[in-house]
């Protein structure tokens, strides 16, 4: 009988498939479960599990779950995001939403807020047994502390006033953030709803402090200054001749003085901003060494902001310049006083005053201090970093001083000051597109004996540099000086 | 009292059944007067009321059989309704409100299940009408062929009125038919003159004819009806016949080396039939369009871990044709790797009844018809649950007993009818 010799093969061929269906069904679920639990488009992460909140340095939260409203369901309560602060902080926390999953540090930190970087915590009575059994391990996400100052961050919220741009305070000695905000910004509590309204060419779920490119224009200079003295092609005593304008590189450099600084030393040139002795500093240098020293500063590098992890969390790269056959000399020329094809991001004009502050040792920013289990227990604490050496220490010494005479008179900044602390600062209009008003740029760095505090603040079409980003730097700065004090 | 066993494992059934929706209805904060807020199916009336129904229907047809057909398989009968009341409990968690009409179709199913086993006459007379049953089945498809309504990308539905049916649910009974009879009526002559190439035995070519045209009409099936389900479950029950009758392996190597190779063919020249191979291969890049429902399938999987997340607590019902297509992914999501594995060692237990029939029977033709039936709830179950679990690409056809759907439901206990009343006079 054909039938039963070929039927029991055929049992055997068929319990091979239905034994490779539960071995699979067992390979999403214990191999693959946990990065399918994680992936961005499953949704179940955001509705059921707890997420972890997110605290400012003082313990305020930022962010935090709660229950839905009118959720009755005891064992599998839907959790939805609350950010208590609303929009100031929406460019720090980023969103967590059922219909557009997450973006910022809460997509770069996604695994810690769902608590899959932790250990879930161990049954502790005979309740909480049963439900391991029945239900897999219980997972309650991690808190994740920022090294933002809310007294810092909310001076810096009413110093920009809702004007377009934004302003970043960073701790000088390690590189942490200690305020960040810009304008326009979003309410993360209304994401959902607000979504289409937000899609506007004013972008406000753009974080213009780490994710927006201006051309820096004046705020630059100390860095082409850096460059000259750290690789010797000048001293700070060098003399220049300022007429208002001058052919360099077959190209008219103009200064912004039309009537011409007449003659100055790159000292001056720095205090009173003059283009032309910092387009002819830059030429000095030659295109391979500037390009080396800028990229040294790491302008070409996105800093891991939201450290842990891989994830970059959209921060992009500190900034954009031509390199190699693109750096032409008047391109070079262009660069040395911030414009031609020079790009960089506020974030990238603070981390240039922390690292002149510092003795020229680049600590790359960090917003993220702590991530705490929910057991207590800290799984993530923020590194002491080495840093890299950008420029010499006397060189970021020398630097200091010209931005000292910044704000003395003589200098750009003159009317600006704090009293009793010595403020080093630097002004700068961008020029950006001709016919409207230059972005107005301010870094300032204090105190000058032993800097603490680098905060750069940028208004979009704002004008004069001196006249209305400085005064929102500087009050940022008497803040962010008293709470690190 | 007669068929003692069916009834112990009826009453093992049952209490499942009970325990699974009253979970249910815990986790979806049912209580005395009212359910949930969003969720008012969910109350306990409603679940005494699905429950009753359920166990009423299993007392019928249990005092039904024990007095007409004492000699039946006794297992057959608990595991369908096993089955289905697991089906009721996870289409009651995704869908509270189509748990009711499940149980209605289970009522018509019964029917028919009764009707089939009560019906006077003898079922070998059958063998006669083979080839009318096979007129009959392409005749069924091609008219699904022609008038069918398309939904989800295949034409599978045929509208008369409000009535919505799937012929091609019927054809697979009739296929089954018409394969019993041909291989009762030709099996030995297919045997002859084979010839072992590398090992493998191979069929005469002269006796290749069938194979052919049901590889043509497979591959009719695939393109005529865009649906890769049913062409995989009609080409895959008709190699596994063939095999059987004919204990020759070169059917299954030939056989399905000729389906990958029109497969192939066709997902140069279609694109419904190379999307579905492109998202059985990378779904994840376009989990938000066309891989999103493979894609949510393998997040429900994965988020039930070894014990699940519990009955009623999962959120399957996200995935697009959850009821239909994906309980399986539900169950595997809220009774997590253990329940799935029961499920799947129960139809397991079904298909292995089915087929030991099949060898055991001295009667060939009842042997073969329950052997086919026996092949297609096999195929037909690995071919959905490999295509949720991504083994294989994933097609929209119904998991036996338990998805959601009148016709498949009525088709399945169609079956069970048939093979209980085979199994009458086997050893
Ligand atoms: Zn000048």
């Amino acid at each position: 009988m054909r039938l039963a010799r070929a039927i029991p093969r055929l049992m055997t061929l068929y319990a091979a498939g239905f034994a490779a269906v539960v071995v699979q069904v067992g390979y999403w679920q214990l191999v693959r479960g946990n990065e399918l639990r994680a992936n961005p488009n499953n949704r179940r992460s955001v509705m059921n599990l707890r997420r972890g909140r997110i605290l400012a340095a003082d313990g305020a939260e930022l962010a935090k779950d709660a229950r839905v409203a009118g959720d009755s369901n005891a064992l599998q309560p839907r959790y939805q995001r609350v950010y208590p602060q609303g929009e100031e902080y929406a460019h720090l926390t980023g969103y967590s939403s059922v219909k557009y999953r997450q973006a910022g540090l809460e997509a770069a930190l996604n695994r810690w807020l769902l608590g899959l970087e932790a250990r879930p915590p161990e049954p502790r009575n005979l309740q909480q047994v049963l439900d391991r059994l029945a239900r897999g391990p219980v997972r309650i996400g991690c808190d994740v502390t920022l090294s933002v100052i809310p007294a810092v961050q909310d001076s810096a919220r009413r110093a920009l006033d809702r004007r377009d741009g934004a302003i970043v305070a960073l701790d000088v000695r390690t590189g942490a953030v200690l305020a960040m905000v810009d304008w326009p910004t979003y309410d993360p509590n209304r994401i959902d709803d607000d979504w289409t309204r937000l899609q506007t060419s004013a972008k406000p779920l753009l974080a213009r402090a780490y994710q927006e490119y201006y051309p820096p224009g004046s705020v630059f200079k100390p860095v082409t200054a850096a460059t000259a003295l750290d690789t010797g092609s000048a001293a700070p005593e060098t003399s220049f001749d300022c007429q208002g304008t001058k052919v360099l590189a077959h190209t008219r450099v103009k200064c912004f003085n039309l009537n011409g600084h007449g003659p100055l030393t790159l000292f001056d040139g720095v205090a009173k901003s003059c283009n032309i002795v910092l387009a002819e500093t830059a030429l000095r240098i030659g295109p391979l060494k500037f390009e080396n020293s800028v990229a040294g500063t790491g302008l070409g590098e996105a800093p891991r902001l939201f450290r842990p992890g891989a994830d970059p969390g959209g921060v992009v790269k500190g900034g954009a310049f031509p390199r190699g056959d693109k750096l032409t000399p008047a391109e070079l020329a262009a660069c040395g006083y911030g414009q031609g094809g020079l790009q960089v991001t506020p974030l990238y004009v603070a981390t240039e005053g922390q690292m002149l502050g510092n003795g020229g040792v680049a600590m790359a920013p960090w917003l993220v201090s702590r991530i705490t289990g929910p057991d207590g227990a800290v799984l993530y604490q923020h590194p002491a970093e080495s840093g890299r050496q950008a420029f010499s220490a006397a060189t970021a010494a020398e630097v200091l001083k010209m931005m000292r005479a910044v704000m003395r008179p003589g200098g750009t900044a003159a009317h600006l000051g704090l009293d009793g602390v010595d403020v080093c600062g630097k002004t700068g209009s961008a020029q950006h597109e001709t016919g409207k008003p230059p972005h107005s740029w301010f870094l300032a760095v204090a105190p000058a004996e032993a800097p603490r505090v680098a905060v750069a603040a940028v208004v979009e079409n704002g004008g004069y540099g001196g006249r209305v980003a400085g005064p929102a730097a500087m009050r940022v700065l008497r803040v962010a000086l008293e709470a690190t004090r | 009292m007669p068929r003692r066993r069916e009834r112990a494992l009826m009453v093992t059934a049952l209490g499942i059944g009970l325990a699974g929706m009253v979970l249910v209805a815990v986790a979806g904060g049912a209580t005395l007067e009212a359910g949930l807020t969003g969720r008012p199916e969910l109350t306990v009336p409603a679940i005494a009321l699905l429950w009753g129904q359920l166990a009423l229907a299993a007392l019928l047809c249990h005092l039904v059989l024990a007095r007409r057909h004492r000699g039946a398989d006794q297992v057959l009968l608990p595991l369908s309704l096993g089955l289905t009341g697991l089906g009721v409990t996870i289409i009651f968690s995704l869908a509270p409100g189509q748990a009711q009409k499940q149980v209605n179709w289970l009522w018509v199913s019964l029917a028919v299940l009764l009707l089939t086993v009560t019906l006077r006459g003898d079922i070998d007379r059958f063998r006669d009408y083979r080839y009318l049953f096979g007129l009959l089945t392409a005749v069924l498809l091609l008219m699904t062929m022609v008038l069918g309504h398309e939904s989800h990308g295949a034409r599978l539905w045929l509208k008369l009125g409000p009535i919505a049916l799937q012929p091609g649910e019927l054809a697979k009974v009739t296929l089954v038919f018409f394969l019993a009879g041909y291989l009762d009526s030709r099996g030995d002559m297919l045997v002859d003159g084979g010839r072992r190439v590398l090992g493998i035995e191979l069929p005469d070519p002269r006796y290749l004819g069938p194979v052919v045209l049901m590889w043509g009409f497979g591959m009719v099936l695939l393109v005529g009806l865009r649906d890769l389900g049913t062409a995989l479950l009609f080409f895959g029950t008709f190699l596994s016949m063939m095999y059987a009758a004919t204990a020759q392996a070169g059917y299954l190597w030939l056989g399905g080396a000729g389906f990958a190779g029109g497969l192939w063919i066709c997902s140069r020249l279609f694109h419904h039939v190379r999307i579905r191979l492109d998202m059985w291969q990378n779904p994840w890049p376009e989990a938000q369009d066309k891989g999103y429902q493979i894609v949510q399938g393998l997040f429900a999987i994965a988020a039930g871990g070894v014990g699940g997340v519990g009955l009623g607590l999962g959120g399957a019902e996200r995935i697009p044709a959850a009821t239909t297509d994906y309980p399986f992914a539900a169950l595997c999501e809220e009774l997590g790797l253990w329940g799935a594995a029961m499920a799947v060692a129960l139809f397991g237990v079904w298909v292995y009844r089915a087929l030991r029939l099949g060898a055991s029977h001295p009667n060939r033709y009842r042997a073969l018809l329950s052997t086919g039936i026996g092949c297609l709830m096999a195929v037909q179950t690995l071919v959905i649950l490999g295509g949720v679990t991504k083994l294989i690409p994933l097609t929209g056809i119904t998991l036996p007993f338990i998805s959601y759907g009148g016709s498949s439901l009525v088709t399945n206990y169609l079956l069970l009818g048939l093979l209980l009343r085979c199994s009458e006079g086997a050893r």
